[in-house]
């Protein structure tokens, strides 16, 4: 059974996705940590998120134009960017990092996001350098 | 305003090796503007630091603080207690900031996390350009307010060059020719006759050509006896 550890930070709204009656269990090795919107995610989340032990980091936005406040799911599309691009100043994958538009009713979607996301990190395993291109 | 941008994190990586105490040091003016080195990117800067330490499975401690400006002594004394322990400084303020911390405390290293770029101005979030080459002998008056030094990529002081096209420039068709503008400018302020004057080469002697500059404004210059009488000593 895979052990990778995977965190998705996520905005409230596409929580729903996660867990469509609020109390289903999170597949094996999730764990999920909740803002009030995705624009509150920044990169120092991400990066604190692989140093302390995930060993990728999804996070889930609503779909493009469905954000409550307006612009944070293209906030939060920005710092993923940029988190990709420190992960490879770094020497590290930056497929670690990896951004997802739900709408709340695409649990499928997400389910399967997951399946990707632990490929990869079954994959990749724990943070190492020179993983990546550099 | 002061443009910089953040150097490779490789790069500063390698100008840390070999130390694992280190303070990060931010500035809320100029750079914090251009997203480089303000509170945020001073946070990201030093996690990405302990992320890589952890992937390397060493040690480091990294603290984090930002000053209001790193380019003003009186700002930069608060960063005195928050060196005691530590081994070397990444300031992600500007060239002078870095260099002002360096010399207040000559006894740490400072490294610089930015590159200082140039005096520029937001276009629009995320994108600056360049506005002033700091030349030491403006001629905006002249040139409806557009500096040709700076914003014209051959820096003419009479143009346009041939190499105008349809108001964009020759070396880069998304830079805007400087002297279209200048030209655009003057008419809607009236004042095209001021593109008659042939401005003359520039006297280059208020620029770079004494070494560094030293502006001094005697309104403001304390004397010897006012400094001691302000720091209290006899």
């Amino acid at each position: 059974m895979s052990t990778s550890e995977i965190t998705c930070l996520c905005c409230r709204s596409a929580r729903t996705a996660l867990q469509p009656n609020g109390d289903e269990e999170l597949p094996e090795g999730v764990s999920v940590v909740e803002m009030p919107c995705s624009g509150r995610i920044d990169e120092v989340m991400m990066l604190r998120a692989l140093r302390t032990g995930s060993h990728v980091v999804m996070v889930i936005a609503c779909l493009d134009g469905n954000c409550k406040n307006r612009t944070g799911n293209y906030h939060a599309r920005r710092r993923v960017d940029e988190a990709r691009s420190l992960l490879s100043q770094l020497g590290l994958d930056p497929r670690r990092v990896a951004m997802f538009s739900l709408a709340s009713n695409q649990s499928s979607c997400w389910l399967e996001a997951v399946k990707d996301m632990r490929e990869l990190a079954d994959a990749l395993g724990p943070i190492k350098l020179m993983e990546g291109d550099r | 305003m002061i443009i910089a941008e953040r150097k490779d994190l490789g790069l500063i990586s390698k100008m840390l090796e070999g130390r694992s105490k280190v303070l990060v040091a931010g500035c809320r003016s100029c750079v914090a503007i251009c997203h480089a080195g303000g509170e945020k990117e001073v946070a990201a800067t030093a996690e990405a630091l302990r992320l890589r330490a952890a992937a390397e499975g060493r040690h480091i401690d990294v603290t984090e603080m930002t000053l209001e400006r790193q380019c003003e002594k009186e700002w930069v004394q608060e960063m005195g207690p928050h060196l005691q322990d530590r081994e070397i400084v990444l300031s992600l303020a500007c060239g002078v900031g870095a260099q002002v911390v360096q010399e207040m405390y000559p006894a740490t290293l400072v490294v610089p996390g930015l590159n200082t770029s140039n005096m520029g101005a937001p276009e629009e979030q995320g994108i600056y350009l360049e506005k002033c080459a700091g030349c030491g002998d403006c001629v905006l008056h002249l040139t409806g307010g557009i500096c040709p030094l700076a914003r014209c990529s051959k820096s003419m002081l009479n143009g346009p060059c041939g190499g105008s096209q349809n108001g964009k420039c020759e070396v880069n068709p998304d830079t805007a020719c400087a002297w279209d503008l200048i030209f655009h400018s003057l008419q809607r302020l009236g004042r095209l006759d001021l593109l008659e004057e042939n401005i003359p080469p520039k006297n280059w002697l208020p620029s770079r050509s004494g070494g560094p500059r030293r502006i001094v404004r005697p309104p403001v210059v304390q004397g010897e006896e006012e400094k001691r009488s302000r720091e209290g000593s006899p």
